[in-house]
């Protein structure tokens, strides 16, 4: 944030109906409304101009029929034929046909080919592109979507989780072990524990064992990056030095994820 | 259209309710249009950019675990088209440049309608990242905070570009000709207006 936001800025942050007078980057607005009429007066007439803006931007005329459009191009989309194999080989007959020598001589250069990828495969380790956010978030969504609520274990977490440094761990943490979900791309073990506790709005921080490498920050950050659908806050990091990758899920939006990190990073 | 009015119920597991394709459709195409024509300042432009989130909505509805927050999730998705189309089309220039607005001067009249054209108009003005965060204010109803988190950017930059972007409508509104600080004004003492948020001539042509 920065450092002197004038007034005009906290008066324009601040909506109509709702508590944001109460949060904490307003509190000097709230104390000016107090003792300034002036200041009052102003917010009362820059939300009342809110409101005559918010409802004119909503007035926009619907197209007729929009609705049945877009069914019917979903419709579409999932009618469309799978493309049948004699088909597909009449095609590749017509258009791309190659045959005599020319064909031996095209095998011979894809095997070359196959040859050469493995060799360059094995001797760089195996393709290292990381995965990106995108994916990441997909994976922890099925991730969310598999964990039982009746599956917890209380019995101490399991051999190899050392998570004092990290975050904020409960005296007795909630854990359960997950499945790598099955459109992932890649491999692994994954261990979700609760660090919020039975009662509370749920906070759940997956701890990955992979050698895959994410496009993640190395160390946690405040801001919650991980482009989660649903109204999750997510932020995960992968220590570079490890093959360990955290992801740290608040289910509550109104849940400030630096609270459970030992260390966060302003991002 | 099987797959696409499919729905799932609640499982045993506890899993949420997922919502139904058609339905979804019925019950939000309209806000979700209205959003789109906002964000992109055309109708043509809106109804594509519709289609698109009804599209990755259908392909991502398991992802949806809560229907009554269905609409707000379909409002991120047609945000999220809208800027994956502007950063392809043309980079994004930073504009966090210092504010030149520090004080309440600048006070409006009371007001008790506005010219509904004039601020279509003044809101295709303004370049598409302030354009973006006035419009989280207004249609998503999001607080500075909460589209700092969306946007991943730090709140001043929110707060900065949602006032400043606030300001170009609220001078739109009542009386400066478009871009320019008019004579005619008709509040007394009026800041200039603040030229770093108006759409490049490039950008402007791209709708």
């Amino acid at each position: 944030m920065s450092e002197n936001p004038t007034i005009r800025e906290l008066i324009d942050a601040c909506r109509a109906g709702s508590t944001d007078l109460s949060l904490a980057e307003l509190a000097a607005l709230a104390r000016e409304v107090e003792r300034n009429p002036a200041v009052a007066d102003e917010l009362r007439r820059s939300q009342r101009l809110d409101k005559l803006v918010s409802e004119a931007l909503h007035d926009v005329p619907v197209p007729a029929g929009l609705a049945e459009r877009i069914l019917a191009a979903s419709e579409s989309r999932n009618d469309q034929p799978e493309v049948s194999l004699p088909e597909q080989a009449e095609v590749s007959r017509g258009r791309f046909w190659i045959g005599g020598r020319r064909w031996l001589l095209a095998a011979g250069s894809l095997s070359l080919a196959v040859v050469l990828t493995v060799l360059i495969y094995q001797l760089g380790g195996g393709w290292s592109r990381p995965i990106a956010p995108d994916q990441l978030a997909s994976d922890v969504t099925e991730c969310i979507n598999v964990s039982n609520a009746t599956n917890w274990r209380t019995d101490g977490l399991p051999a190899g989780i050392a998570l004092g440094s990290v975050v904020a761990v409960p005296r007795q943490p909630r854990w359960q072990k997950l499945p790598v979900p099955r459109s992932a791309g890649w491999s692994g073990s994954v261990t979700a524990v609760d660090l919020a506790g039975p009662g509370r709005p749920q906070a759940i921080l997956f701890v990955v064992h992979t050698s895959a490498r994410f496009s993640v920050p190395s160390t946690p950050t405040t801001t919650s990056h991980l482009p989660l659908t649903g109204g999750y806050k997510a932020t995960a990091w992968q220590e570079p030095a490890s093959n360990l990758l955290y992801v740290l899920v608040a289910k509550d939006r109104g849940q400030r994820l630096d609270v459970f990190l030992r260390k966060p990073r302003e991002a | 259209m099987a797959s696409a009015s499919a729905s799932r119920g609640a499982g045993d597991d506890g899993r949420p309710l997922a919502t139904d394709f058609t339905s979804l459709v019925v019950a939000h195409h309209a806000a979700v249009y209205r959003y789109a024509c906002r964000l992109c300042g055309s109708p043509t432009d809106a109804e594509d950019l519709t289609q698109q989130t009804f599209l990755i909505a259908q392909q991502k509805l398991h992802q949806l675990r809560e229907p009554e927050r269905a609409c707000a999730w379909l409002l991120a998705v047609v945000r999220s088209c809208f800027l994956k189309s502007v950063r392809k089309a043309r980079p994004t220039p930073a504009q966090d440049a210092e504010l030149n607005m520090a004080n309440i001067a600048d006070v409006m009249p009371e007001v008790d309608s506005i010219d509904r054209e004039e601020l279509a108009a003044a809101l295709r003005e303004i370049a598409d990242e302030f354009r973006v965060v006035v419009l989280m204010f207004y249609f998503e109803d999001l607080s500075y905070q909460q589209i700092a988190e969306e946007l991943e950017i730090p709140m001043g930059t929110v707060m900065s570009r949602l006032s400043r972007a606030k300001r170009h409508l609220r001078q739109r509104l009542m009386g400066h000709e478009r871009g320019t600080p008019s004579s005619e004004c008709r509040v007394a003492s009026k800041p200039p207006m603040d030229r770093a948020i108006l759409r490049t001539p490039q950008s402007a042509l791209r709708t």
